[in-house]
């Protein structure tokens, strides 16, 4: 509820529209008094206190990292999962690229170069939001997307979690569901309500037992610490989760299975995490002893 | 007992297999309860008989009978379709002639009869390689080291590689010197219901000494020969697609979770989602081919999301026994299945969510499309209405590691072995 209410704010539709209902509910009162009142207190309006223009739009990448060196994903701002919980426990989280950011390698041999800088540069922990789904990726046989321009991109969203600390945060279920995939860095989680498979990759995976796949889980379970690994034996890149939608979809009048843009489905799962969560919006200082960020915080 | 070469002999030793086989071979001769047929007065067939088992006993080799063996090659391509590869040759195990000891046997028996075959590593490489010129779908075998220190444990592996060289099957059996020697007792087998395995290998790991591969004997080879594999009506569908799935007819639903007024509060609104028509006459048409075929999937976890489920699923007919496990809701599922060792997932749905694509891919006008990543190779495709994605799993999730889990030939052979299933909510035609 109080995720309902933290965005009367956010819309001047929602507002008309509450205002609508609560007109309508009037009417009715004025004759009869309800005789099973609303047990909840008087609404409040919280405000996330996200700062403002806190996330860049869905589509906008940054300058000159998409594969054809432009700045443009999937600009549909279509929300494909609306019912999805934020996949870190808790905030505050920043969904940015990995390659270009502060520290990251850049892509194409220099082709695409990164600014350099640090992995833990502040800069990474903080807003604004950006789109990396359809960023750089070149190699035909690892990085088909159907839907980037050319067929080739990014297929899901990279997010760091508030600290750049190795296998500390928790990765939660986005949906009730099932355990669909273990992998040795990644856990699969297929969605009873969407259909939908969330992919979760560069995982410390839980020890064996935790997880298994046909295992039930249920919305907000833990399931996964964010970590640095490539595989098994490679943590070759940042502290961070790659976050891929899969399903099905209708692309021009066509079926195809694949991944789906996850940047605004990340938003509003983000945005209902603050809501209820007032205190995981600002980003926190890094620690104090930076080898939590390299080395493994298991269990 | 040397000369049993009749069927009973295959079954006997059969039910002394692993229960990987045992239940490989109940998977080929029975049409399951989980492929309900959409027309009750289909009576379900009898199951497809395989070829005649053969049996290779080593006894009536050819040639000198002591020393050094008999070299093993093609001695048995006429009688059972089978050439040895380097390093296999027949030993003289009984305890008949003095120079017993000269041979490989270390304990003066064989399995059956007088003779054992064995293989040498250091002739012919890490494993014994038989080639088959009539594929099977089952090989059984009774294996012994050659010696070891007491209590030590060894590795028997075999693999199964169909005609283009993919593996397809495998097996590994675990055992311990002496008490797993000397007489016999340990079997090992590999294959799958409609496994064509036109190549198997043999290795013996010695776990004491890093696992090195060390020579071993094997007898009375079983063979089950594959049968005559006809396209699967769900290949066959699949093959028939010409040009891009579109969207032929679907209706737009709604979550329960996004009513109009959550959706007025959203940032960005939430995309429009179709349920599509399935194409229930011809499935229940692929379901009367299949039960003719005596075609049916590998048994498999998760019956009460096929039960419910409201489209047709497809799911592999050869898969590792007890490998397949199923979660879905009614309109979508996904099944994780092995199929020689290696980890496929096979999603489908009837619901499909309306995105905008950002300029034109590559293939969008093929009927099957491949994309790969660093983790998997998936091809997607459509048939009977609803949209379907296999894919290969790379091992350590990693194409870097692992190259072979790219070939789109291997996962192409592992759509061809799919076959359609429809639970009790199905049946009502949703």
């Amino acid at each position: 509820m109080s995720q309902l209410l933290a965005r009367f704010d956010k819309n001047w539709i929602g507002v008309a529209a509450i205002a609508f209902m609560l007109a309508a509910c009037a009417d009715d009162a004025g004759v009869t008094p309800d005789p099973d009142p609303d047990p909840d207190p008087d609404p409040v309006v919280v405000d996330p206190a996200l700062p403002a223009d806190w996330q860049n739009p869905p589509g906008d990448l940054l300058a000159g990292s998409s594969t054809t060196h432009g700045s443009t994903g999937v600009t549909d701002a279509s929300v494909v999962a609306p019912f999805m919980r934020f996949p870190f426990e808790e905030g505050p989280a920043f969904a940015n690229s990995q390659i270009f950011g502060q520290g990251g390698g850049g892509y194409g041999g220099g082709a695409w170069p990164a600014p350099g800088g640090s992995e833990n540069d502040a800069a990474n922990f903080d807003y604004a939001w950006r789109d990396n789904f359809c960023e750089a990726r070149t190699n035909p046989a690892k990085h088909t997307n159907a839907l980037c321009d050319g067929g080739l991109g990014h297929n899901g969203q990279d997010i760091r979690p508030a600290t750049c600390e190795n296998a500390v945060h928790w990765l939660v279920a986005p949906e009730d569901g099932h355990i669909s995939w273990v992998g040795s860095i990644s856990v699969n989680v297929f969605g009873a309500e969407s259909g939908y498979i969330y992919k979760h990759l560069h995982m410390q995976t839980p020890l064996p037992g935790w997880v298994e796949v046909g295992a039930p889980v249920t919305k907000g379970q833990r399931i996964a610490r964010v970590s640095d690994r490539l595989s098994s034996s490679s943590r070759a890149t940042t502290v961070h989760l790659h976050f891929e939608i899969h399903g099905s979809a209708e692309i021009d009048g066509v079926m195809r299975t694949g991944p789906l843009p996850p940047y605004s489905s990340l938003v509003e799962a983000y945005m209902d995490l603050v809501a209820d969560n007032p205190d995981q919006i600002d980003p926190v200082a890094p620690p104090a002893d930076i080898t939590k960020c390299t080395e493994p915080q298991w269990p | 007992m040397g000369q049993f070469r009749t069927k009973q002999l295959v079954l006997s030793l059969a039910a002394l297999l692993s229960p990987v086989v045992v239940m490989a071979v109940a998977a080929a001769q029975t049409t399951t309860a989980s492929t309900p047929a959409l027309n009750p007065a289909l009576t379900l067939s009898a199951a497809q008989p395989a070829q005649e088992p053969g049996v290779i006993d080593f006894e009536n080799v050819q040639g000198p009978q002591l020393g050094a063996g008999i070299e093993l090659s093609d001695q048995y391509a006429a009688s059972h379709g089978v050439r040895f590869g380097r390093g296999a040759s027949v030993h003289f195990c009984a305890r008949v002639f003095d120079d017993v000891n000269a041979s490989l046997c270390s304990y003066p028996q064989a399995a059956s009869g007088r003779r054992a075959a064995a293989h040498d590593v250091r002739s012919g490489g890490p494993a014994m390689v038989m080639d088959f010129s009539k594929p099977v779908s089952v090989v059984a075998m009774r294996i012994n080291p050659t010696g070891g220190a007491e209590g030590e444990a060894f590795v028997a592996e075999l693999r199964g590689f169909d005609a283009s060289g993919v593996q397809r099957a495998q097996t590994d059996v675990r055992f311990n010197w002496s008490k797993d020697a000397f007489t016999w007792p340990t079997s090992a087998s590999l294959g799958a219901a409609r496994a064509q395995l036109s190549r198997v290998t043999v290795l013996l790991r010695r776990t004491a000494q890093n696992n090195q591969p060390v020579r071993f004997l094997i007898d009375d080879l079983s063979l089950q020969y594959a049968p005559d594999n006809a396209v699967s009506p769900v290949a066959a569908a699949i093959a028939e697609q010409k040009g891009p799935p579109r969207v032929r007819d679907a209706a737009v639903v709604q979550s329960k979770e996004i009513g109009a007024a959550q959706a007025a509060l959203r940032v960005y609104p939430a995309a429009v989602r179709k349920r599509t028509v399935i194409d229930w006459d011809a499935v229940e048409a692929a379901l009367n081919a299949q039960q003719e075929m005596a075609l049916a999937a590998t048994p498999y976890n998760g019956e009460r999301f096929v039960a419910a489920a409201e489209l047709p699923l497809l799911l592999p007919a050869s898969a590792e026994p007890g490998s397949t496990t199923i979660v879905g809701n009614p309109d979508s599922y996904n099944a994780t299945f092995k199929v020689g060792g290696v980890t496929y997932s096979l999603y489908g749905s009837r619901l499909l969510t309306v995105i905008a694509k950002n300029g034109d891919a590559p293939g969008v006008n093929d009927a099957v499309t491949f994309a790969g990543t660093e983790q998997a190779l998936t091809a997607s495709f459509s048939v009977y209405g609803a949209a379907y994605a296999l894919t290969r799993h790379c091992a350590d999730e990693s194409v870097t590691a692992d190259p072979a889990c790219h070939d789109r030939d291997a996962l192409a052979a592992i759509a061809g072995d799919l076959v359609v299933v429809v639970g009790d909510a199905g049946r009502a035609r949703p």
